[in-house]
């Protein structure tokens, strides 16, 4: 048997002191019940990116020498046509709305760009103030497109759509109120609706919404379903609503729990951490699972159901005790990442993963304690048919040598796609699939250049003056570089201003400038007027290559002119693009080094090296093959498959802690192959059945709403087949060759 | 630039008078209940007499504040310019005098208290004040025309800083919303 570091002890005192574990799991629950009052969630995207790289510095620097753009939100009007009166006027009464709006602080739109005319009568809009004939509007229209290039931008090219851009009081999109803001700016469109026009919102704060109500529906609804429905798959098993509920009990407790705690201690739940419930459901159900059958197993021997409760608590707790700490060390391993986001994620889990733990150890003997008084004793069920699943597992053991070799041919090239399969952050993979966001984010990102902006920051010479020709020349570097890389009227800098004066023979000045209200200058140039921005419209949507080539190439076309050291390249596509792939890397190579520190624990625990080694193949086989079948199936990494293998990490070392516990225990008294065949015929029940119900249970998260929780949860499913089939044909292999020299 | 956030301040001024007009005619605590509620404003304007006209859109909510005042908040919009209303008006001891404050918000002008007389449906304000960019004492006239109820017009008219001589701003039109 395990070592199980004394873990047990806790079954045990719950099974000894009933009263006492009843009253602790009541207040603990209570104390829940209160911490899930005041449950927040968050649909913060940055700061979980956050790893105090260069790239986070120039991010935060342009936040705050212009202005937060993560404050902006697109409109988007989608109308029959927007060159005839009606349409214009329907847009321009639309932009009045919003920009009245006391959730709004200002807009950028086609009736904010303005023309010089000249000294005398100074800046004019470039549209006219009302319209009589559609021919007007076209003319109008194409005319602003081509004194003002980066109108572009603001209306499409077929005059079917037009896009705002407003830009948030920083109050009204916190976390707390973003919701309510976006439903208040819905409702302001809706007002302007019809049969034709649709108006939709996208960008930074809708998408922050939008990622909120994602995780709140997620947690609300989808993870009690999902235990629900694992529950009656143990329903079916064991043909018991006591033993269903004895199995499911831990995991609603866990849940509840974890919820609570994140609660109390002001943990606003992100998109990340959301799929921590998910995990506790995986770990939790299988190690109760495993519990119950063992008692259920010693009760066919053992006329006291307590005394048989007590036996199964401490040939299994050890085993359970260890899958914990497996998957807490994996998750604890996150906290080395140097990432804000994993470092809440490994701590919050690791935390929840203890809870869960808890859940088991006390919540199962004491559930199962009270149902004995009442009565209620396991009996054996239709599992045992099950041991007939492990025949085949046995007759391979014959050719274990050919199943070693084939396992580790499978995992040199799972390895080869995990080193080569490419990586994807894109916010819209966290919104559901019936999202407007995500509809209108797609739509912009089509027609337009994207929602969010992609930024060239050039330091200004402060020793010469704004307009001083070396300053200004460096400004349209800066642009000649751009569009060596992006189209025509898809940036806009300061100079088009400058142009616009330049018409009348006048320059730009600071002055000038500062007679413009800084809602609309923090757009072009720093408030000490030290830096000036081009920005250039683009999308945080494209494969973290597509967007690293495009850097690439503006980087050099920089570089080439000589800016390497006075322009820098920043904004939200960087993030995503640069620092979210930096961040799966990271992930995936915390993984690889958990697998490690896992085999260690075991090794530890079994007090054996080799034992601990031959957990390795049937260990990595699991995340390897997912990474392969990704890699074939073209499906890029997201955070969510990147975190879903975390979770799949810990199933699989779930299931071989069970199996090499058993297998220690038949080792007692039995030779090494008789005690493998015999670990597989115990064993292969209790793993085949949490397969089942697991896999049954989650296959209710693939109707989330979420893209990134449907796949989340489809790697998982994967990963406990493989998982499954790796503990019962390649680790009795491994353990056969491994332990073979102990006969 | 300049000359709209000039014209903006004009405009914000005719818009918080706007409501004063359509009361004109009663007593005052019949003026202020009846000021109440919120407004939507739209019209023409322009900066200087060879200016272009610009769009402007206000809104308004206005609560009474005992039996001679009454507080105004809001804001109204022209081009890519958004200006705050908030302010209050206030019946001096005779019945057709007003005083009124809601331009601190309003940088361009330095005076911040004006008055006005009613005669009749309309109101006549006018007010002397130091142009606080182009430095110069300006001029403005707002007559607030109340048609009905429910609506009324407010007409501008100001100094051009340059010639000196009073050019008209523009209208807009206030309706209850």
């Amino acid at each position: 048997m395990m070592n199980g570091f004394g873990l047990e002890k806790l079954g045990l005192f719950a099974l000894r002191a009933p009263i006492l574990a009843t009253i602790a799991l009541l207040l603990a629950s209570l104390a829940a019940a209160f911490g899930v009052y005041k449950l927040q969630f968050s649909g913060e995207n940055i700061e979980i990116l956050r790893d105090g790289s260069q790239e986070l510095t120039d991010y935060d620097e342009l936040l705050s020498e212009f202005r937060d753009f993560n404050n902006d939100a697109v409109i988007l009007m989608r109308l029959p046509n927007l060159a005839t009166v009606d349409g214009i006027e329907t847009f321009r009464e639309l932009n009045f709305e919003f920009q009245l709006d006391d959730r709004v602080e200002s807009i950028l739109s086609i009736f904010s760009m303005v023309t010089y005319a000249g000294p005398e009568l100074g800046w004019q809009s470039a549209l006219p103030a009302e319209f009589e004939t559609d021919e007007q509007v076209l003319q109008s229209l194409k005319k602003l497109a081509k004194d003002i290039p980066s109108s572009q931008s603001l209306f499409s090219e077929n005059f079917d759509s037009a896009v705002m851009v407003v830009y948030t009081k920083a109050d009204a999109i916190i976390d707390a109120n973003v919701r309510e803001t976006m439903w208040g700016l819905e409702e302001l469109g809706k007002e302007f609706e019809t049969d034709e026009i649709s108006i939709s919102i996208a960008g930074q704060p809708a998408i922050r919404s939008d990622l909120i109500r994602s995780i709140a529906s997620d947690i609300t609804y989808l993870a009690p379903l999902a235990v629900i429905l694992c529950a009656i798959l143990a329903f079916v098993l064991f043909r018991s609503p006591i033993a269903m509920f004895l199995c499911a009990f831990p995991s609603l407790l866990a849940i509840f729990w974890f919820l609570g705690g994140a609660g109390l201690s002001g943990t606003s739940l992100n998109f990340l951490t959301n799929i921590l419930p998910v995990l506790l459901i995986v770990i939790i159900f299988a190690d109760t699972l495993h519990l119950y059958l063992k008692w259920q197993s010693l009760c066919e021997r053992e006329e006291n159901a307590l005394k048989a409760l007590e036996e199964a608590i401490r040939e299994i707790g050890p085993a359970c005790g260890i899958s914990s700490l497996t998957t807490g060390a994996a998750l604890l391993s996150l906290c080395f990442s140097g990432n804000n986001g994993l470092f809440e994620l490994g701590l919050v889990g690791a935390i929840g993963v203890l809870g869960g733990f808890f859940a088991i150890m006390i919540g199962m003997p004491v559930t199962a304690y009270w149902a004995t008084l009442s009565g209620f004793k396991p009996k054996g069920t239709n599992t045992h048919a099950l041991s007939a699943i492990a025949a085949p597992a046995m007759r391979l053991l014959r050719w274990r040598k050919s199943v070693m070799a084939g396992g580790i041919i499978l995992c040199g090239l799972g390895l080869f796609a995990h080193s080569m399969i490419d990586s994807r952050f894109r916010l819209i993979d966290y919104l559901g699939t019936a999202s407007e966001v995500g509809q209108s984010e797609g739509y912009i990102d089509q027609t337009y250049n994207g929602t969010t902006p992609l930024f060239a920051v050039v330091d200004m010479d402060l020793a010469l003056a704004l307009d001083d020709p070396k300053n200004e020349q460096r400004v349209y570097d800066t642009i000649d570089a751009v569009t060596d890389v992006f189209p025509a009227g898809s940036f806009y800098s300061l100079a088009d201003f400058a142009d616009e004066i330049k018409k009348h023979g006048g320059r730009v000045s600071a002055d000038l400038i500062d007679q413009i209200p800084r809602a609309l200058t923090s757009r072009f140039i720093s408030e000490n007027k030290d830096k000036v921005l081009v920005t250039i419209f683009s999308s945080a949507n494209l494969s973290a290559s597509d967007m690293q080539v495009r850097l690439s190439k503006l980087q050099y076309a920089l570089d080439k002119r000589g800016l390497a050291d006075t322009v820098r390249v920043t904004g939200y596509p960087v993030l995503s693009g640069v620092v979210a792939p930096r961040l799966m890397d990271n992930l995936r190579i915390s993984l690889i080094l958990a697998v490690g520190l896992s085999i260690l624990i075991i090794s530890l625990a079994a007090g054996s090296w080799r034992l601990g080694l031959a957990c390795l193949v049937p260990n990595l086989l699991p995340i390897v093959m997912v990474e392969l079948i990704l890699y074939m199936m073209g499906i890029p990494l997201n955070l969510s498959i990147t975190v879903a293998l975390t979770v799949a990490f810990g199933i699989a070392v779930d299931d071989s802690v069970h199996m090499l516990n058993q297998y220690m225990i038949n080792r007692k008294d039995h030779e090494t192959s008789t005690a493998v065949q015999g670990a597989l015929k115990e064993v292969t029940p209790a793993i085949f059945s949490t397969t089942l119900i697991l896999s049954g249970g989650l296959i209710v998260m693939s109707f989330s709403s979420l893209p990134a929780m449907a796949v989340f949860s489809a790697v998982v499913i994967m990963t406990l087949v493989i998982a499954f089939l790796a503990d019962i044909f390649q680790l009795p292999a491994y353990l056969i060759l491994m332990d073979k020299d102990v006969d | 630039m300049l000359k709209k956030l000039t014209l903006a301040g004009a405009l914000s001024l005719a818009a918080v008078l706007a409501p004063v007009s359509q009361t004109s005619s009663f007593a005052s605590p019949a003026i202020f209940e009846n000021m109440s509620g919120k407004w939507r404003g739209k019209g023409l304007v322009k900066a200087s007499p060879k200016g272009k006209n610009e769009s402007i859109r206000c809104r308004m909510s206005n609560k009474p504040n005992g039996a001679s005042r009454i507080n105004l908040s809001g804001n109204c919009a022209v081009s890519g310019f958004v200006f705050s209303l908030n302010g209050f008006i206030q019946q001096n001891g005779s019945k057709n005098s007003y005083t009124a404050s809601m331009f601190r918000s309003l940088a361009n002008l330095k005076q911040s208290n004006f008055s006005g007389q009613r005669s009749g449906s309309k109101i006549n304000f006018s007010f002397k004040a130091r142009d606080r960019v182009s430095k110069q004492n300006v001029e403005a006239k707002i007559r607030l025309n109340s048609k009905n109820a429910k609506a009324f017009d407010v007409q501008i008219s100001r100094t051009d800083p340059k010639s000196g001589k009073i050019f008209n701003v523009g209208t807009i039109t206030f309706a209850k919303r």
